[in-house]
């Protein structure tokens, strides 16, 4: 008997029964490359009177994942941007110069550490609430109601929420770094006397295009992995709600593992 | 002779548990006809229809949606991407996170490409006809079902679909409401080209339907005749 399929086939059937966890995760890494391809080609035949309903679809994207997020974000990068100067400041101190520790601090802070966190923050927040709601989606029917009626489910469930995905996590990324060195530079001189003219220069110093092609490489596959990765885990959902849990779970340990790769992978292309 | 509307050639489906649904249906759905599918529960009513949307796949043979095959492998369809067909199942099929309006709303600005404004503006006419105008701006999981039924008419309708899939009418609608939904969709059903399937057992839709086939046992029947 061949293999019939119920309901919209928008992502892979997931690999089951005697497949290792290596098969499995294999099976997940295709499905999710067979997803993006599926999403380029849509982006492709999208025609222009569709663009002012995607318009609305992303803003409402961008409003949850970068402006409700803004307070959220000013304040990790407020805290760790003190903290991160405080304890350079104090185990270095002494041993190199008060313009090394800033710029050791800038290049800590722009090219990994902001990227990431806010990464992470992104993940916690809409990622997760994506795959809930995608999955929420898949079971009651509505992806099948959008495939019959004649809207593509992805022209309208994923593209808009990759390209909010990428709009917020730039935003938020230079939000971040910009709070995290100003306000970290206010938190520290508070607690140890500081100087403002020799933190700048090292900004200055610090920051050169390298810096600005990484954190625009970094926001848009960040930006486009977390939403992709993670609607394709509420996506894989088949016939309960208490899949959703499991579902939820698994998008976001992915999406971040491979947030880190990709981190990596870009901060060895852009830095090394 | 024109295309079938809807083509069953040789078509088995069987159930989660392995139970024949369809076995071996050869069926054809002509352009402009107006069947109802008796059908009791569980008889394989509401996979006829899914058959018919590419929603289920059978597993042998195939099924031609105005001469096409749906395939899970081809992730659309001519006919289903210029929003042809209308789908209105049993618990509504609305876009949750929309209101009423929207989703009358999201195909005619996504698919035929009209404005906000004038989207709108046929959206509430035919919410308002229906009964539900008052309630447009309310999204679906605060209603009852009989509410979200009539705005998946209503989304039908604005799109003045050839082909109408509907499951079990007066599961959630009132006698009352199928009246006022023929006093106001009966033009869009009487139109030559539109073709109609509808699963329900109810005598009321025969007002709508010229034909009916009963489904029984994974086979259909029409006039005393076994036609799969």
């Amino acid at each position: 008997m061949s293999q019939a399929s119920e309901g919209t086939p928008l992502v892979r059937p997931a690999a089951f029964g005697t497949a290792s966890g290596v098969e499995r995760s294999l099976s997940r890494v295709g499905s999710v490359a067979w997803l993006s391809w599926r999403c380029m080609r849509q982006a492709f035949a999208l025609r222009r009177t569709q663009l002012p309903v995607l318009a609305e679809l992303i803003r409402n994207q961008v409003r949850f994942t970068a402006l409700d997020a803004l307070p959220l974000v000013a304040l990790t990068a407020i805290l760790l941007g003190g903290v991160i100067l405080l304890q350079v400041l104090h185990t270095l101190s002494g041993l190199v110069s008060e313009a090394f520790l800033s710029r050791l601090v800038t290049l800590l802070v722009v090219r990994e550490l902001g990227p990431i966190l806010v990464a992470v923050l992104a993940i916690s927040r809409s990622g997760t609430a994506i795959a809930a709601e995608m999955a929420a989606s898949k079971l009651e029917r509505e992806v099948d109601t959008l495939y019959v009626v004649g809207i593509d489910p992805i022209a309208y469930l994923l593209l808009p929420r990759i390209v909010g995905g990428v709009i917020s996590l730039f935003t938020l990324i230079v939000l971040f770094d910009v709070v995290a060195l100003v306000g970290g530079f206010v938190v520290a001189s508070v607690v140890s006397p500081f100087s403002f003219r020799l933190y700048l220069g090292a900004l200055e110093s610090a920051v050169g295009p390298a810096e600005l092609v990484a954190t625009l490489l970094k926001a848009v596959a960040f930006g486009a992995a977390i939403p992709l990765i993670c609607a394709h885990g509420g996506l894989r959902v088949r016939t309960s709600p208490t899949e959703i849990p499991r579902a939820v779970t698994r998008a976001t340990v992915d999406s971040v593992i491979t947030v880190f790769l990709l981190s990596a992978l870009i901060s060895l292309v852009c830095h090394v | 002779m024109s295309e079938p509307m809807v083509a069953f050639d040789d078509v088995t489906l069987y159930s989660a548990d392995s139970r024949p649904v369809f076995e071996a249906m050869t069926w054809n759905l002509a352009r402009g006809a107006r069947v109802r599918i008796d059908a009791e529960r569980g008889e394989g009513g509401t996979a006829l229809l899914r058959l018919c949307a590419g929603l289920a796949h059978p597993h042998r043979g195939r099924v031609l949606l105005d001469g096409v095959a749906h395939s899970p492998d081809r992730f659309d369809h001519p006919t289903l991407r210029r929003g042809a067909v209308g789908w209105i199942p049993q618990n509504g099929g609305l876009v949750a996170n929309l209101t009423l309006l929207e989703n009358v709303m999201l195909p005619l600005r996504f698919i035929s490409g009209w404005t906000r404004a004038e989207a709108e503006v046929k959206a509430l006419s035919l919410l308002g006809a229906l009964g539900v105008g008052d309630r447009a701006s309310q999204r679906p999981h605060a209603m009852p079902r009989r509410e979200r039924h009539l705005a998946a008419l209503a989304r039908a309708a604005a799109m003045r679909v050839e082909l109408w899939l509907w499951d079990r009418p007066l599961n959630d609608l009132e006698t009352v409401d199928l009246s006022r939904v023929l006093d106001v969709l009966g033009d869009l059903f009487e139109l030559p080209d539109t073709t109609i399937l509808v699963v329900g057992n109810e005598p009321l839709c025969a007002s709508f339907t010229s034909t009916v086939v009963v489904l029984e046992s994974g086979r259909l029947f029409e006039e005393g005749a076994t036609i799969s």
